[in-house]
């Protein structure tokens, strides 16, 4: 029988929130063209999720378990994860668009000559049993449907795109666990050194809720009420490039065009005038809040509510408001 | 040392984007074409690293799209690529990502490069699918997303940003293939010298048969493109704190539902 892969991550042993989306996702896809749906999982202490993915229907866990990472980025996981697929020869294998993925994934098809499509936010199947994949363009200014004619079609999809909860798809299986023995040759780079560098710890691109400053904030020492903020909502915070370039954040903050896509179901921009640049790396947030002393400021135009002011006295009210209907 | 630098050439980021009748495509009629930004600073590494190398080292730019992506080879010799190859199709659209990674392989051997950069993704199709395709097909090590680099001799040094506030130093042996992102360098602007001297740099003109890709059959293709119309509720509010935010912070959850 054939079948759908998901490549799935996990965060303190329990399957991602991002996984989980895909999953069910995949799960309904899988129920439509009568396939069977597998997972596949490459890191550490990853064995927990096995029993998470019966409720998806999940019939293998492909699972690599090993202590570090693998000594080459991409290369190593590549090759691992395209030997699975081409045992199985699936007609789909689905990934959530995180910046390791985006590495890996576009390796895998080559080695599979798969076709691929990368930031999904819609899946279906065609009359053709071909996987169409809907795909925002130009940072968002259009959106297109993609027909992946290969017999094995690769997307890798954006986080918070699906409707599916869980439970529509394929009914709940005994998952088998399947142990894959790690590729360890020698592949010519190795990893000195990881550091942390910034305090922030929800992943911007996957964040439920983003909160964003700009050049208004004069200073990287001022974000720390954007941080108050975020950290009151379990938010991810992002700036303009104004607020990059001018050095107060480093660009892996940055959204926009030329920095991070966004796709929270709420996004709070914060002196930030709104330029298409910006616009295309949070358009599709499912609500948008604007703080801003310039009423005639663009991104009045692009949002849900905003409020006329200064973020330096409207952000801390905000933060104490939220912290009191919160935490209640 | 020879070294390779593949650009796309795309609209430029302030245009308006505008779908042709059939929806296969958008009206590229009224666009401004720029080298994709993150491939500016692709050439910029490529041109410091000539530098420090001396005369040992070339830089030769390659780009893949219709004759128009020739003005962008153009301006990369001006800022100081040695040549340019020019691998010509019909539009910008009917290469798949597989097919145009086997013509930069086929390029970059030929230009016998041993160091490869690329933007990390391309600001029309928002894929990042070429750098890690193109170092499969030359089986060479890929470093992604690199914001620091260094080179001596026979490996190099970078440095990734990674998401959730880490960072990464990575040793890689050469050949390798470098996809490049914001913060690893200033591009220059092309003097009106290197405009000049640009005109006599040698820009090589090839078609697929050379190459000997075949792309009939794209393992995607495109429909049905639309503007997406996001309407949105604009309840601007400004008589003062704190009533402004308490309205919002109460529509933020009775009526948006997202708290
Ligand atoms: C090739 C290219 C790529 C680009 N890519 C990106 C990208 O990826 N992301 C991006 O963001 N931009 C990008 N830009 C830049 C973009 O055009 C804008 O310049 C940038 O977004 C502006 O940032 P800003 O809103 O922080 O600053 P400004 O435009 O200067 O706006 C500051 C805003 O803050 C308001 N303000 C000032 N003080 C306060 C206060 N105390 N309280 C509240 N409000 C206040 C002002 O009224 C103003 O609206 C790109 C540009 C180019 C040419
Ligand atoms: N047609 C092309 N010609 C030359 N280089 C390209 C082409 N398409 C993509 N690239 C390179 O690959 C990078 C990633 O593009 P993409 O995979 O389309 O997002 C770009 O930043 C360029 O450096």
């Amino acid at each position: 029988m054939s079948s759908i892969f998901v490549y799935v991550e996990s965060k303190q042993q329990k399957l991602s929130s991002s996984s989980k989306e895909l999953l069910a996702k995949a799960s309904v896809l899988a129920k439509q063209a009568e396939l069977e749906l597998h997972a596949i999982s490459i890191g550490h202490n990853h064995s927990s999720i096995a029993e998470e993915l019966k409720s998806f229907g999940v019939k293998t866990y492909y699972l690599s378990d090993h202590e570090q990472n693998l000594p080459i980025e991409g290369q190593a996981y590549a090759e691992l994860i395209a030997s699975i697929c081409s045992k199985a020869n699936p007609l789909a294998v689905l990934a959530t668009a995180s910046a390791f993925a985006k590495t890996i994934f576009p390796r895998v098809a080559q080695l599979l000559s798969a076709g691929i499509v990368t930031d999904c936010v819609e899946l279906s199947w065609d009359a053709n049993h071909k996987l169409q994949a809907q795909k925002p363009l130009y940072s968002g200014k259009c959106v297109a449907t993609a027909t992946i004619h290969t017999n094995c079609a690769i997307a890798v999809c954006r986080p918070n795109s699906f409707l599916e909860k869980g439970g529509e798809g394929l009914s709940l299986c005994d998952t088998k666990v399947e142990t894959v023995e790690a590729v360890s040759r020698h592949v010519g780079a190795r990893l000195i050194e990881e550091k942390e560098v910034t305090a922030s710890k929800v992943q911007l691109a996957e964040a439920e809720i983003v909160v964003s400053g700009g050049r208004s904030l004069k200073s990287g020492e001022n974000f720390s009420i954007l941080e108050d903020l975020a950290q009151v909502l379990g938010a991810a915070v992002g700036a303009s490039r104004a607020a990059v370039d001018a050095g107060y954040v480093p660009h892996s903050m940055q959204v926009g065009q030329t920095g991070k896509t966004v796709n929270p179901s709420l996004y709070i921009a914060c002196g930030i005038s709104g330029a298409i640049q910006h616009l295309a790396g949070m358009r599709t947030s499912k609500t948008i809040v604007a703080i801003n002393t310039d009423p005639e400021a663009p991104i009045f135009q692009h949002c849900d509510y905003g409020i006329v002011g200064d973020l330096f006295d409207v952000v801390p009210v905000m933060t104490q408001s939220l912290k009191k209907i919160l935490h209640q | 040392m020879n070294i390779a630098v593949c650009i796309k050439q795309v609209p430029d980021t302030s245009a308006t984007i505008s779908i042709k009748p059939d929806k296969k495509g958008i009206d590229e009629s009224a666009i401004k074409w720029i080298i994709n930004p993150y491939d500016e600073f692709a050439i910029e590494q490529a041109l410091q690293l000539k530098e420090k190398i001396g005369d040992a080292a070339k830089v030769t730019v390659i780009s893949v799209g219709p004759a128009k992506v020739q003005e962008a080879l153009r301006t990369a010799m001006a800022m100081g690529c040695d040549e340019a190859v020019h691998i010509q199709t019909e539009d910008r659209w009917s290469l798949d990502h597989l097919s145009v990674s086997k013509v930069l392989a086929h390029a970059v051997q030929e230009a016998q490069a041993k160091l490869v950069f690329l933007g990390r993704h391309a600001i029309d199709d928002d894929s990042g699918h070429t750098g890690p395709m193109l170092a499969t097909m030359l089986n060479w090590s890929q470093a992604c997303f690199v914001q620091t680099f260094e080179w001596s001799d026979d490996h190099i040094q970078v440095g990734k940003d990674l998401e959730g506030g880490r960072t990464q130093t990575w040793k890689i042996d050469l050949p390798a293939v470098v996809t490049t992102t914001k913060g690893l360098n200033q591009p220059r602007y092309a003097s009106l010298k290197g405009i000049m001297a640009a005109k006599k740099k040698p820009l090589h003109t090839k078609t697929l048969a050379d190459v000997g890709v075949d792309a009939s059959a794209a393992s995607v293709t495109w429909s049905e493109f639309f503007v997406p119309v996001q309407e949105r509720k604009r309840k601007i509010f400004k008589d003062g704190l704190p009533g402004d935010v308490e309205q919002v912070v109460t529509l933020l959850r009775e009526e948006a539902k997202v708290l």
